[in-house]
């Protein structure tokens, strides 16, 4: 796997305040990498030194082998970027945006119309295209953000927190569109706090806690590291767990820990067939009424929390 | 070049679908240009009020009071001179003027004047007139009292004439009579007192006479004889007393005419002393009374045909606009564009930074030279004579408007939000004009600010307009303050470059850690 992005050592300071403190990240080409944290953690001020927003205090940024310092005009037109604060112009028009921007990433002007059509259309925006962007909701707007970012083909798209301060419905249009472009060649740099959509987003994930990367790695890994149990959810009907949780507290080989969170009950287990099959038969026995199972590993929340906590 | 147009061509859109924004800019400087023009249209002053008090008015005074009156000021005697300085201080009257009781040209007190030096343009205005005035009467005092000078002066002259013409007479009356008594002296000279002969004679008679005598034994007749001798030795003695006056007068005679003499000296002293004075009020070149008391004559003409206020106000209105508008502008652009959410999304892309700079300037330029071109098109419909000088006003104001654009752009980078820069923009244009010609003249600044004034933007902008406009000078004329400004530019550009990604760092630090 060729590797799109280096970042060696990065050390970033606002004054006295340490924001990146020596973080090293190895983003792979055509992957969506994400970066979760908490607020404050330093992921924005991460991008941003990236693409060479801020200057870097120590450290070593580089692009397909090509350095930040040297080739920042390079690197440029190689990285689009959309931010949580919808970089446009709220009194220029879809299209107009987009010209503009296309132009300034050096868009040659006969592809240019034809690049505005195929972006447009693919963030399905086409239908709005002579609105005034300031007229547009916040998910059309956030859309022609990326849209925005997209104009010149990029090979790498970063986006800070694409989802912030969206409905659900439009958080799952978003994150289509993230895999759309994802499966169009384009590696995917992206941050939230989010921690369920990236983890069914990402392909690689690094943790960033107080400008640190504390771990790295795909969703498995990380899961892994923090535990090789599965998980079992159980919601019934009655909400009534005592009889079930009485009998697996039994099987302390099979079963690790049996509690009841937010009116269902999660059981650990090595291996969760087995268990899975029991709990099925006593539901059936029970003649409760099912009305949710599933089996899962260890979710990313928990890693994440598990790990902020032990780096203090 | 697309990339710079299409960033002006955003700039326009932007900027015109912000309808007050299009509307300051499109109907602001019209809006100005009417307003002043109509309120700068004459350059009279109306509606002035000038108190004044004396404990004795007279002619005199009147007199000045009446011809203020003419002048449109209008007058208001008041009771006491406290009462006329509380007036000023009240904005009742303009100024009070306080005139000495029965003022005339022997008074010894002074016409006093009261002014509020907080409206410093007005006191010198009205000041001048008062004091002009009261000159034109202190003149014409003058010229009655000069002329009874002059007068007598040639009085005097022509009487030392008159008795010139007596003294000559004495000269030649002296003269005469020292001619007379050197013919008396020549004649007394010529006179034969020469008597010794008849002695010898007498003796001779006498010595015969004896003999005679003594042969006829005294005879009557030798009596006769004897006496008649005694009578030529009488005679002959009044002949030597004769010979002794003639001797005296002799002497008198001498004597006189060393007198006449000294005499003559005396009268020609006297003659050349009052020729000497009449020449002395001959040579007195200046015998008209007017010239005597104003021998210097200042009368103020216009260097120019300009009638109307307006149009020699029309370089310092330029000036205004052109200096308020590109540094509020300028700043207000360079600022909403550091402060929008696109403004990375501009940093980062593959554009060099002095593109975007250079594409401000150009769109300020250009909206400016849309206003400029309003208030000239308005200015040459009330001026036509103004279209003769468009080509040399147009590179100046490039220039001008250049040097205001760019520090307006320096101010936008050097503050953090659209409230601050529009403060800046308005402290640095009032700072600029309150060290101009404007609101003082800069020659009543101390030294040291004046030579500091002189290197003021707008005075030096003012300047060059006032050449090309009111005196119709070439840009040859103007080279000098041409580059100065030339110079701005240079030290501005390189200001920009410095700061534009301090500043753009600074801001974004800031509203980070605001975050």
């Amino acid at each position: 796997m060729v590797n799109q992005i280096e970042i060696k050592d990065l050390t970033k300071r606002f004054g006295k305040h340490l924001v990146l403190d020596n973080v090293n990240l190895v983003i792979p080409q055509q992957k969506i990498y994400g970066i979760i944290g908490e607020s404050g953690s330093g992921k924005t001020t991460l991008l941003k030194t990236i693409v060479g927003f801020w200057r870097t205090d120590k450290g070593k940024i580089s692009f397909e082998g090509r350095t930040l310092d040297k080739d920042s005009k390079f690197i440029r037109q190689i990285v689009g970027f959309a931010t949580q604060d919808n970089c446009v112009y709220p009194k220029l028009t879809v299209t107009e945006n987009l010209e503009y921007f296309g132009s300034l990433s050096n868009v040659p002007r006969a592809t240019l119309k034809s690049n505005i059509d195929k972006v447009l259309k693919f963030v399905e925006l086409d239908f709005a295209k002579n609105e005034l962007s300031k007229n547009l909701s916040g998910g059309m707007q956030r859309r022609l953000d990326i849209a925005c970012a997209l104009i010149h083909n990029p090979r790498v798209l970063i986006l800070d927190e694409p989802t912030e301060d969206l409905d659900p419905l439009l958080r799952r249009d978003i994150m289509k569109l993230i895999r759309k472009i994802n499966a169009d060649s384009t590696t995917v740099i992206i941050t939230s706090h989010l921690l369920h959509e990236t983890e069914e987003l990402c392909d690689e994930i690094a943790i960033l806690h107080q400008g640190k990367v504390i771990k790295s790695g795909s969703p498995d890994q990380l899961r892994d590291s923090f535990s090789k149990e599965e998980e079992i959810h159980l919601r019934l009907g009655s909400k009534k767990y005592t009889a079930i949780s009485n009998r697996l507290k039994k099987h302390k080989k099979k079963v690790s820990s049996v509690k009841v969170v937010d009116g269902k009950l999660v059981v650990h287990a090595r291996n969760a067939e087995p268990v899975l099959i029991e709990i099925l038969r006593m539901v059936e026995h029970s003649r409760d009424k099912l009305i949710e199972v599933d089996v899962r590993k260890a979710s990313l929340g928990e890693v994440f929390e598990s790990l902020v906590k032990k780096s203090g | 070049m697309v990339k710079l147009l299409t960033i002006i061509k955003k700039n326009f859109k932007i900027l015109i679908r912000s309808k007050s924004s299009a509307l300051i800019i499109l109907i602001g400087p019209l809006l100005l240009i009417l307003l002043v023009g109509s309120a700068f249209n004459t350059s009279a002053f109306s509606n002035i009020k000038i108190g004044t008090y004396s404990s004795g008015y007279n002619d005199l005074t009147n007199s000045i009071l009446d011809k203020l009156e003419t002048d449109n000021y209008e007058i208001i005697k008041l009771e006491s001179q406290e009462k006329c300085i509380e007036g000023v201080k009240t904005s009742l009257i303009h100024l009070c003027t306080s005139f000495p009781p029965n003022l005339d040209a022997n008074t010894e007190g002074q016409i006093e004047l009261y002014v509020d030096q907080s409206r410093i343009n007005l006191v010198y205005a009205i000041r001048g007139a008062i004091a002009s005035n009261v000159a034109e009467r202190s003149e014409e005092l003058s010229k009655d009292l000069t002329g009874i000078i002059v007068t007598q002066l040639s009085q005097a002259s022509a009487n030392l004439k008159e008795e010139q013409a007596l003294l000559l007479g004495i000269r030649t009356k002296n003269n005469n009579l020292r001619s007379d008594l050197v013919n008396m002296e020549g004649s007394l000279i010529n006179m034969n007192v020469n008597f010794s002969e008849i002695n010898l004679v007498i003796s001779e008679i006498a010595a015969e006479t004896s003999k005679l005598s003594d042969d006829l034994n005294q005879s009557t007749k030798f009596e006769d004889l004897n006496v008649l001798t005694k009578v030529l030795g009488a005679e002959m003695k009044d002949f030597n007393e004769l010979t002794n006056v003639r001797s005296d007068l002799l002497k008198t005679t001498s004597e006189l005419k060393s007198a006449i003499l000294s005499t003559n000296a005396d009268v020609q002293k006297v003659k050349d002393s009052t020729d000497f004075t009449i020449n002395r009020i001959d040579a007195i070149a200046v015998k008209d009374v007017d010239s005597i008391v104003s021998p210097i004559k200042t009368v103020t003409k216009p260097v120019t045909s300009e009638e109307s206020t307006i149009n020699f106000l029309f370089p310092t209105l330029i000036m205004m606009v052109v200096m308020f508008v590109s540094i509020l502008l300028s700043s207000i652009t360079v600022i909403r564009e550091k402060i929008s959410a696109a403004y990375f999304r501009n940093y980062i892309s593959p554009t060099s930074n002095a593109l975007f700079i250079f594409a401000t300037y150009v769109t300020n330029i250009l909206i400016i030279i849309l206003q400029l071109v309003i208030v000239f098109g308005v200015m040459i419909s009330i001026n036509p004579g103004l279209s003769g000088t468009l080509a040399n006003v147009s590179v100046a104001l490039l220039i001008i408007t250049s040097t205001f654009i760019l520090l307006g752009m320096i101010i936008g980078y050097v503050f953090s939000s659209e409230e601050t820069a529009t403060i800046g923009s308005i402290s640095l244009g009032t700072i600029l004009l309150f060290f101009s010609n404007t609101i003082v003249p800069l020659e009543t600044l101390p030294q040291g600010f004046r030579q500091l004034a002189n290197f003021n933007i707008f005075v030096i902008g003012e300047s060059i307009l006032r050449k090309l406009i009111l005196f119709e000078s070439s840009l040859k004329g103007v080279t000098r303050e041409l580059g100065i400004l030339a110079i701005y530019i240079a030290a501005f550009i390189l200001v920009i470059l410095i700061i534009y990604r301090v500043s753009s760092e600074f801001y974004n630090i800031k509203k980070h850690l605001k975050g």
